[in-house]
């Protein structure tokens, strides 16, 4: 084997990679771990092994920990990073701090989605790390490459990605006791993040563990909408309802489904809070109703 | 004879031993440590035993480990009441009010301490996924802890609490109004604390400073220092804690305690 970049390319992150190392330098996936492609063709995300590292740009990216994993960014001097407030874990006092502007304030905090996020400039150490139990995932962007994220996966991105939010345009309307509810499966607003200045990595936590999927064109599956972690912006969110009594008046055991139909891949996360439908569907976006 | 020394606890044992008698430690493996200085606690093993004292303690489980302590005749343990899994029935506990009860209370702090006698089998949980941290107190070392992080202290460790200088480093500093302090005279202790998360130690040479999320401070030896400092970021206030070395600190990666949010 020899240490020729060329020669590798990750089978979970597609980057070229030196493989030579322990692991994946783009995205921590270790060399030594069989792949697990369970036979319906999810792709078992391998955990990033304790204390794997990644670079990004001129900084370095250590993970480390199991149950809580940290991740720790060594930042080269003007290198930065970008992320939730809350997810700080500690910090070199050589790091500076400075706020970033957010698109749509008010309907971020409407969402109780983070206001605002930070920046942390280097040279120096900063680490983050989220507040229950999990994986951290890294993506690594190819320029010009578009990454779709739910809510509350990110746990930071290099600063020269892009950042924006879009209404995720996925809507269910119920009535319940008189009352007029619209919920929103997957969030209401997707985070977006682009390469559009070159390579760029983005750093999301998942709660449980991870699978991975990439579809053909044509193929389609569901999946709990709240167990998306991020997929590729081909694929087209939709809803797709069940009924599994025979539907009609009040039926609370409808079950709600994410609809996606490739080419593109998806990732989800083994933990997630289901959807609950209380009361009558009045209303819903672009969906497919199945009645059993 | 030939001996190998833990790297966590420092405790000599003779080589070929694979996990240390004074903390559970692996001996047979690497230590984990970042390349910023950061050492992650030893993972300690299922069913890993060491001992204090005459008695000996038991690692259960990994994700919420249990620490399941055999006492010996004449050893006693001291814990907070609620973080008691089970025990035999014949081992006798009692209640004691901490010093500054009142004080306590205001805090939110248990007021009684519930300690356990020997002979018999007791054993420990906390509600949060993480991890056992044991320290081995050798004598004449002071340490402090968050509030609601230890598990479990040995018979020879004073206990008490410190309360948190600052009026600043009380309402941002995310430990609440005090900080106990565990202490030992002439004889050796041993403190078991539970992490939330992962946890990770860092040695401070004296002067050196980190930031620290206030709630991701779990331990301290009592000669670092802990104040709380505003972050300018051009708009709301940060706050983070600042620990100066010299001395041990540790942290845990968890710090939002998610089980008492649902």
């Amino acid at each position: 084997m020899t240490g020729d970049a060329s020669a590798y390319v990750c089978p979970y992150c597609r980057a070229s990679s030196d493989p030579t190392g322990a692991s994946c330098v783009s995205c921590g996936a270790a060399f030594d771990v069989r792949r697990v492609v369970s036979a319906a063709g999810w792709v078992k995300q391998p955990p990033i092994k304790d204390m794997a590292r990644l670079k990004a740009g001129q900084s370095r990216v250590q993970i480390s920990g199991s149950y809580v994993p940290v991740t720790e960014v060594d930042l080269a001097a003007s290198e930065s990073i970008y992320f939730a407030h809350n997810t700080i874990l500690h910090l070199d006092p050589s790091v500076t701090l400075t706020r970033m502007a957010m698109p749509g304030r008010w309907s971020r905090a409407i969402a109780g989605l983070p206001v605002f996020l930070m920046t942390a400039t280097g040279p120096g150490h900063v680490a983050l790390s989220f507040d229950h139990p999990g994986e951290t995932v890294a993506v690594p962007l190819q320029h010009g490459q578009v990454m779709n994220v739910s809510e509350h996966r990110l746990l930071a991105a290099t600063g020269n990605v892009g950042f924006q939010i879009f209404e995720s345009g996925v809507t269910i309307d119920t009535r319940y006791g008189g009352v007029r509810t619209r919920s929103y499966p997957i969030g209401r607003y997707i985070d977006q993040f682009a390469a559009s200045d070159g390579p760029g990595l983005l750093l999301l936590h998942a709660p449980g563990n991870v699978l991975v999927r990439d579809l053909q064109p044509g193929e389609t599956i569901v999946v709990q909408p709240k167990s998306m972690v991020y997929m590729d912006p081909t694929l087209q969110p939709s809803l797709h309802i069940e009924h599994p009594n025979g539907g009609g008046g009040f039926n609370n055991s409808t079950v709600v489904w994410l609809k996606l139909v490739g080419p593109g891949r998806v990732a989800i996360s083994s933990i997630y809070a289901p959807e609950i439908v209380l009361g009558l569907i009045k209303d819903a976006s672009a969906c497919t109703v199945q009645t059993w | 004879m030939d001996f190998v020394s833990c790297q966590w606890c420092q405790s000599q044992s003779p080589a070929g031993t694979t996990s240390c008698p004074a903390c559970g430690a692996a001996l047979d493996q690497r230590d984990l440590v970042s390349d910023s200085g950061w050492m992650e606690a030893p993972k300690l093993r299922d069913m890993t035993e060491f001992r204090f004292s005459n008695s000996v303690c038991q690692v259960e489980g990994e994700v919420v480990p249990v620490a399941e302590i055999a006492l010996a005749q004449g050893d006693a343990v001291f814990f907070e009441h609620h973080v008691m899994l089970w025990k035999d029935p014949q081992v006798p506990i009692a209640s004691r009010a901490a010093a500054g009860g009142l004080k306590r209370v205001l805090a939110g702090m248990p007021v009684f301490l519930t300690y356990a006698s020997g002979p018999g089998r007791i054993a420990f949980s906390r509600d949060a996924t993480g991890e056992l941290v044991v320290l081995p107190l050798h004598p004449n070392m002071e340490i402090d802890v968050r509030e609601h992080a230890f598990l479990l202290g040995t018979h020879s460790i004073s206990y008490s609490f410190e309360r948190i200088k600052g009026l600043a480093n009380i309402v941002y500093g995310g430990s609440g109004m005090y900080l106990d302090r565990f202490v030992t005279q002439g004889e050796q202790g041993l403190l078991i604390l539970h992490g939330c998360g992962n946890v990770f130690q860092r040695t401070l040479a004296a002067g050196e400073k980190i930031l620290i999320e206030p709630g991701g401070f779990l331990y301290k030896d009592s000669s670092v220092g802990l104040d709380s400092v505003k972050i300018d970021i051009k708009g709301p206030d940060l706050r983070m804690a600042e620990v100066t070395g010299p001395g041990r600190v540790g942290i845990q990666s968890m710090y939002h305690h998610y089980a008492t949010e649902q």
